[in-house]
């Protein structure tokens, strides 16, 4: 099935759509991620927002999609990378407190190792109550936090006005401080 | 829920306090849990970076840390037996205000001991980390012996910032000096040390901010003691300023005492604290070990309270150290006074005078008035030990009553009047108890002076000395800078062909007698791509070589030098007769048929009409045959084809033609035209080989085309701007060849049928000299003043037919537009080439040259590229044997091949490894590769005997990354992706050898260097920062390369400089110890993408781009020597043969350029050498 009319039929209301979306562009993002990391030259480092632009262009293509489907087709990017990076994350977790890595892939080993894993997780963990208070709000902190959109990006991704995103993006942040804060070490 | 959004969101927009809680007991009410919700998210609202950063941003080298997310619980004090990240904490040696300081030890990479101070709590651990890190690489460019390295810092779990130390087991100075009873004398040597250490500082530009005894700790290396100064970039990361709110609070604690604290760090004016603080605070020190005591009471400083304190420090003068010793009380002076060694009275008049100002000097309120560098303080204290004048100078007497006036002003105007006379009065008394002491003084200055002269004459030997090497160096740099120019621009004469410039310029640099010999590979490069494409040189004359011709069977050459016309016997390669023509220009010519030469010439008395004539001559028997008598001088002659007529043209519009066998003429037509003035080259009359027209160069680039039997003009046609230079028939006489000058370099081709120009060939230069047809009609010779001669391939240019003949035209002007004309070029000529001719059989081609030289060329032979061969298949990585004869090359599939053959273009398989997601690897030696299996196992292969050794695999599950062989192929190296972990292998074994802590950035695109010297290794992040691990240091060493993207980097063969190229066209050379950056590599194009160092270290080769596949550089004087071109781009591997004698280079599509110096042209035993022939 291809992802325009996955979208298509997302934007008619199909709630399973989204779950056959998000493993193909899981795929995508990794296998870009992979091909970039092979292939981009040396010096060159991942830039998330370019593996998903790149994701949609692939994906996408040259389709017209509406504002909405757009939205969700990011949506569901975002949530692709939360997933890339957050199992990354784990898993470095995991061999820092001895267990053993197995078959990870150079590209994982590689975005495991880029961040403070305890931040991404805990930012993580905080996200997913938060997505279930605000699932706006949320959304935007993945697009913002995991895929690398600057303000401006995310709010034309979600189609909200640049206002509206920051006072969201203002919310956030107090919100994930707040619970990261008070959660048990 | 989206209540408590809405409210908090509203309650940002009122200002915090009363409004803003007004607004929520009417939104939500007191107390309620929404009220507490809101307020909870109110004070975690910030406006700082949290968030801010996406995750895999972080994968940038050297984006900001964000903040971490985690909140610390506030201080629980460390101690002994915790660890802190890599350190474990031993004892405490030190605690103070500041913080504690422990014995720690690190247990990775190299388990050492380290002194860690955790600071005090109550900082700010972020910003306390920030401002160290940037000074981060500026502290780790400090090395000196009397210095203690920060090494690390970082923040403990419970949030307080650490700083980790180079340990120094040793005591205060002050304590030290004391305690030992030091003298005087000593104590200044050890001060100086101490100047010298923190002038290194300055130098690096790192201020300390803390000078005092306790951050100077005296240690005994072999009883010899040696003072380091400790905590260098701490203060400044800690940015503790004076506050009155921190003051009695922190700042005391902090610091423990101002007594060492400059003026302007006291006053907090906001004015920059710069070197001359540490000049001010060193003052302090010197001024303790002297005296014993600080300037200021510390314990008096601190309980006079802030506003006192400052003034105290800002205004207050010091006592001079003398006065000081003076105004103690005997049992104290006493005391002072034997740690000295030294009498109380003798300690006084020490001190007396040239201490005294050199202490007060350094104490100056202001700093201006200060010593400029620590190095000048330390200076003075050496004139001082030397007995020499002292440069520091007691203030005058106006300087200190204008800081009297300016202090007491309103004092000082009430009791203005009595203050001037009580100074009038001390002024009289002073002058006489001078006069009376003066006598004394000339005695024992007398002496100091005799002192002085022997020490100035010393001085003035070793400035000499010094200024002497100097001016070597300089003259050497000038050489070398010449040197690189001359390179520079004898490859652009060789680029334009112009072989005798670019020799020329060779030859400047052949070492003269005297004088360094700065030739290298780039010279034995370009000498040998200055060698000729001629089989040889057939005669070396006086004069310009206007016209050649060759005789029927190939023996003859007839060699035209204005008026001496020499033949030369081709076989034996000498000159068979010389015959004087009378004429600046003779005609020659051989008959197709016969030895026989038909040449002109004129005689006659000075001042007499000049006889001119054919002069028919046998070769064979140097013996003339017949004298054809003309009109007017000759200017050309033509066989026919049979040999059996002759036709002439002379310069008074005479055609004549003439029965050769019977030497009698057997027509004679007139023309009308102006012929061009002749000139020794070029032609002005050609006569088509069917003898039926005539080419001529008239005036002003008109070209005519005459019936040669009626004289009749057939059609003339504007050929060049300038005048004609050249004109030639076809063997058919369908077409005519021109060429022009001195301008014009192109060679039009006419059809002689419609007088359509039907093409051009551009190529040459400059001016065409000469053209030369083949026989078959499919080649056209052309010589030119730019010095080569081309062949062009002109099968294709066909004259046209009747009616087609009006069409030819507008494609006629097409061509000029077409892709340049397949052709070939020959060089060897040094000079503008005049004549060519060619020998009947149709392959050897004869040039003559205005310097000349007449050569020989074999058009068969096909010039060979010297500037570089290129191996017929793509090639992934690759080495050269270490006898320069073969390479030995893995391709993509991981397929081994030895190439070998002159131009390597012969492959022999050696081993198929197969293909990996990792990097095959040649060992230097070329004996061994390595291949990763898909397993993770190492296997490699024996080049040399077949099959490989025992697979082996590093880690059972951590990915490692082959970096390298060692120089002597024994050994493997690699890194852990996972850890950083540097290892060592013996590929025979597959033993670990040895491992270092390498950089833990877990980026791909490290780039790793190892020199040979063991455990000397370099590791870049893109980002332009890596670590420096040396044997000597205990830990690597964080370096700042300030190039982001590096691509390679390498050490020079001794160890002593590295250099790192970088993706932006930029790279730099660098000093390994300490490491100093010693020029930047710059002026490409494009990238740059890999580095080698020349075996001897003289060179460095940086691979690049396209045209810029490699440059080389000059190791000694940094300058940039030669560009080799290429094709592709992103040349990633560049080396040197082990002879030096090939330079290669290597792109990513796989394309193998070798570049070769002519081997043994550096020979010096030979040194008119010419340059080799392939």
């Amino acid at each position: 099935m291809d992802v325009t009319s996955i979208l298509e039929s997302m934007g008619q209301g199909d709630l399973e759509a989204a779950e056959k979306l998000l493993p193909l562009v899981y795929d995508e993002l990794r296998k870009i991620a992979a091909y970039k990391m092979a292939q981009e030259s040396p010096g060159n480092t991942l830039q998330p927002t370019a593996l998903v632009n790149e994701a949609w262009l692939r994906l996408v293509g040259g389709s017209q999609l509406n504002i909405q489907s757009r939205a969700q087709f990011f949506s569901v990017c975002a949530e692709a990378m939360r997933r890339i990076l957050v199992e990354a994350a784990r898993r470095r977790r995991a061999i820092k407190r001895g267990g053993t890595l197995e078959r990870a892939e150079f590209v994982e080993a590689e975005i495991a190792f880029s961040g403070p894993t305890e931040d991404v997780i805990a930012v993580d963990d905080a996200l997913e109550q938060f997505a279930k208070e605000d699932p706006t709000a949320a959304e935007l902190v993945k697009l913002r936090y995991f895929v690398g959109m600057n303000m401006t990006e995310a709010a034309d991704a979600l189609g909200l006005s640049l206002r509206s995103a920051e006072r969201l993006w203002t919310y956030a942040r107090a919100w994930l401080r707040r619970r990261i804060g008070s959660a048990p070490p | 829920m989206m209540q408590e959004r809405d409210i908090f969101l509203a309650a940002l927009e009122r200002a915090s306090g009363a409004e803003r809680r007004s607004f929520l007991d009417r939104a939500c009410g007191v107390g309620t849990p929404l009220r507490q919700a809101v307020d909870t998210l109110l004070a975690n609202h910030r406006e700082d970076t949290f968030l801010d950063q996406p995750v895999l941003h972080r994968l940038r080298e050297g984006s900001p840390t964000p903040e971490p997310v985690t909140v610390h619980p506030p201080g629980t004090l460390e101690k002994p037996g915790d660890r802190i990240g890599r350190y474990k904490l031993l004892e405490i040696i030190g605690e103070g205000g500041g913080g504690t300081v422990f014995m720690a030890e690190q247990e990775e990479p190299v388990r050492r001991r380290v002194a860690l101070k955790i600071v005090k709590p109550g900082m700010d651990t972020k910003s306390v980390i920030a401002r160290f890190e940037t000074e981060r690489q500026a502290l780790a460019m400090m090395d000196h012996p009397n210095i203690a390295k920060v090494l690390d810092a970082g923040s403990t779990e419970a949030g307080r910032p650490f700083f980790v130390m180079e340990l120094v087991r040793g005591i205060r100075i002050t304590d030290y000096c004391d305690e030992n009873h030091l003298t005087t004398r000593e104590r200044l040597l050890l001060f100086i040390k101490v100047c010298h250490a923190i002038q290194h500082a300055h130098q690096k530009g790192i201020i300390h901010r803390d000078v005092k005894p306790s951050n100077i700790l005296v240690t005994l290396h072999d009883g010899v003691p040696v003072p380091k100064v400790i905590d260098f970039g701490i203060a400044k990361a800690i940015d503790q300023r004076l506050t009155d709110h921190t003051f009695f609070t922190e700042f005391r604690a902090f610091l423990g005492t101002p007594a060492y604290m400059s003026p302007e760090q006291a006053e907090m004016s906001g004015l920059d604290v710069d070197t001359r603080a540490d000049i001010y605070s060193l003052g302090v020190v010197l001024y303790e070990m002297l005296t014993g005591r600080t300037p200021f009471d510390p314990k008096a400083l601190v309980a006079s309270g802030l506003d006192a304190m400052r003034r105290t420090i800002r205004e207050e003068e010091p006592i001079r150290p003398s006065t000081r010793i003076k105004s103690l009380d005997d049992s104290d002076r006493t005391i002072t006074a034997q740690r000295h060694q030294a009498e109380p009275s003798r300690l006084v008049s020490v001190l007396t005078g040239d201490l005294d100002w050199i202490v007060l000097k350094a104490l100056e309120k202001d700093r201006a008035r200060r010593f400029e560098t620590a190095n000048g303080l330390a200076l003075d204290i050496q004139r001082y030990l030397d007995d020499e004048p002292i440069y520091a100078r007691p203030p005058s007497a106006l300087y200190r009553f204008q800081k009297l006036v300016h202090r007491h002003r309103v004092a000082f105007f009430t009791v203005g009047a009595v203050g001037v006379a009580l100074l009038v009065g001390l002024t009289i008394a002073t002058w006489q108890f001078i006069e009376k002491s003066r006598a004394y003084q000339r005695i024992s200055e007398s002496e100091a002076y005799q002192r002085r002269l022997g020490n100035r004459a010393r001085r003035a030997q070793e400035t000499e000395a010094y200024l002497r090497r100097q001016a070597q160096a300089q003259e050497l740099l000038a050489r070398q800078k010449a040197y690189a120019a001359d390179i520079n621009l004898a490859q652009h004469a060789l680029a334009a062909n112009n072989l005798g410039r670019a020799r020329e310029l060779l030859e400047n640099h052949r070492p003269k007698t005297s004088g360094p010999d700065l030739r290298h590979w780039e010279w034995a490069y370009l000498w040998q791509n200055c060698g000729s494409d001629a089989l040889f040189t057939l005669c070396q004359t006086s004069n310009s070589v206007g016209t050649l011709s060759a005789s029927h069977d190939g023996r003859w050459i007839t060699v035209n030098t204005g008026d001496i016309l020499t033949v030369w016997d081709l076989r034996s390669r000498q000159s068979h007769a010389r015959i004087e023509t009378g004429s600046f220009r003779s005609e020659a010519q051989f008959s197709p048929t016969a030895p026989l030469l038909a040449y002109s010439e004129s005689t006659g008395a000075p001042f007499t009409p000049r006889k001119h004539q054919i002069r028919l001559w046998n070769a064979n028997e140097r013996r003339v045959e017949a004298d054809l008598p003309l009109t007017a001088s000759c200017r050309t002659i033509a066989f026919s084809a049979d040999g059996a007529q002759l036709l002439t043209v002379s310069s008074d519009g005479h055609i004549e033609t003439w029965d050769v066998a019977q030497g009698v003429r057997l027509t004679r037509v007139r023309f009308s035209a102006s012929l061009r003035t002749p000139a020794q080259y070029g032609d002005s009359v050609r006569v088509s080989p069917d003898l039926r027209l005539l080419a001529v160069a008239a005036e002003a680039g008109s070209l005519q085309v005459i019936d040669a039997a009626t004289g009749e003009p057939r059609w003339t046609a504007q050929a060049a701007e300038e005048h004609l230079v050249a004109l030639a028939f076809s063997p058919d006489s369908r077409l005519l060849a021109t060429s022009a000058g001195f301008v014009e370099s192109s060679i039009r081709i006419w059809d002689v049928g419609t007088s359509r120009e039907i093409t051009r060939l551009e190529g040459h230069r400059t001016w065409v000299s000469s053209l030369v047809f083949w026989p078959d009609g499919q080649t056209l010779a052309s010589s030119s003043a730019d010095q080569t001669i081309r062949l062009w391939d002109i099968s294709d240019i066909r004259p046209a037919f009747g009616a087609l003949n009006r069409l030819a035209r507008p494609r006629a002007r097409r061509s000029e537009t077409e892709q340049p004309r397949h052709h070939t070029t020959l060089r060897g000529h040094q000079l503008e080439v005049w004549s060519l001719a060619l020998l009947p059989d149709n392959t050897t081609l004869v040039s003559g040259c205005k310097d000349g030289s007449v050569c020989v060329w074999d058009t068969n032979r096909r010039p060979r590229d010297r500037s570089r061969v290129t191996l017929p298949s793509p090639v992934d990585t690759w080495r050269f044997a270490p006898d320069g004869l073969s390479v030995v090359a893995i391709d993509n599939q991981g397929r081994v091949s030895r190439w070998d053959g002159e131009d390597f273009q012969n492959a022999h398989p050696l081993a198929d490894l197969g293909s990996s997601p990792y990097p095959h690897l040649l060992s230097p030696d070329t004996q061994f590769a390595l291949a990763t299996t898909p397993g993770g196992s190492f296997r490699i292969w024996d080049l040399t005997h077949g099959g490989s050794l025992p697979d082996w695999r590093p880690s059972p599950s951590k990915p490692i990354l082959p970096v390298g062989f060692s120089a002597d192929s024994k050994n493997l190296r690699t890194r852990n992706l996972f850890d950083g972990t540097l290892q060592e292998w013996d590929i025979k074994t597959g033993q670990q050898i040895r491992s270092w802590q390498g950089s833990t950035s877990r980026t791909p695109w490290l780039a790793t260097a190892f020199a040979d010297n063991e455990g000397l290794w370099l590791q870049i992040t893109p980002s332009g920062t890596g670590l420096l691990g040396t044997p000597e240091a205990p830990a690597p060493i964080p370096i700042d390369l300030g190039l982001p993207q590096v691509d390679q980097a390498t050490f020079s063969p001794d160890g002593l400089l590295f250099a790192v190229v970088s993706r932006l066209g930029q790279g730099a050379l660098w000093q390994t110890m300490p490491p100093q950056k010693l020029a930047p590599i710059s002026g490409f194009l494009q990238g740059t993408h890999s580095v080698a160092f020349s075996p001897d270290g003289q060179r460095l080769a940086v691979g690049s781009d396209g045209r810029e596949a490699i440059k080389l550089w000059d190791v000694d004087s940094h300058q940039e020597l030669i560009t080799l071109t290429g094709e592709g781009s992103g040349f990633h591997i560049v080396d040197f043969s082990p002879d030096s004698n090939l330079l290669g280079a290597s792109n990513s599509k796989g394309i193998l350029h070798v570049w070769r110096a002519g081997g043994d042209a550096l020979d010096l035993s030979n040194p008119t050498a010419e340059p080799r022939s392939p």
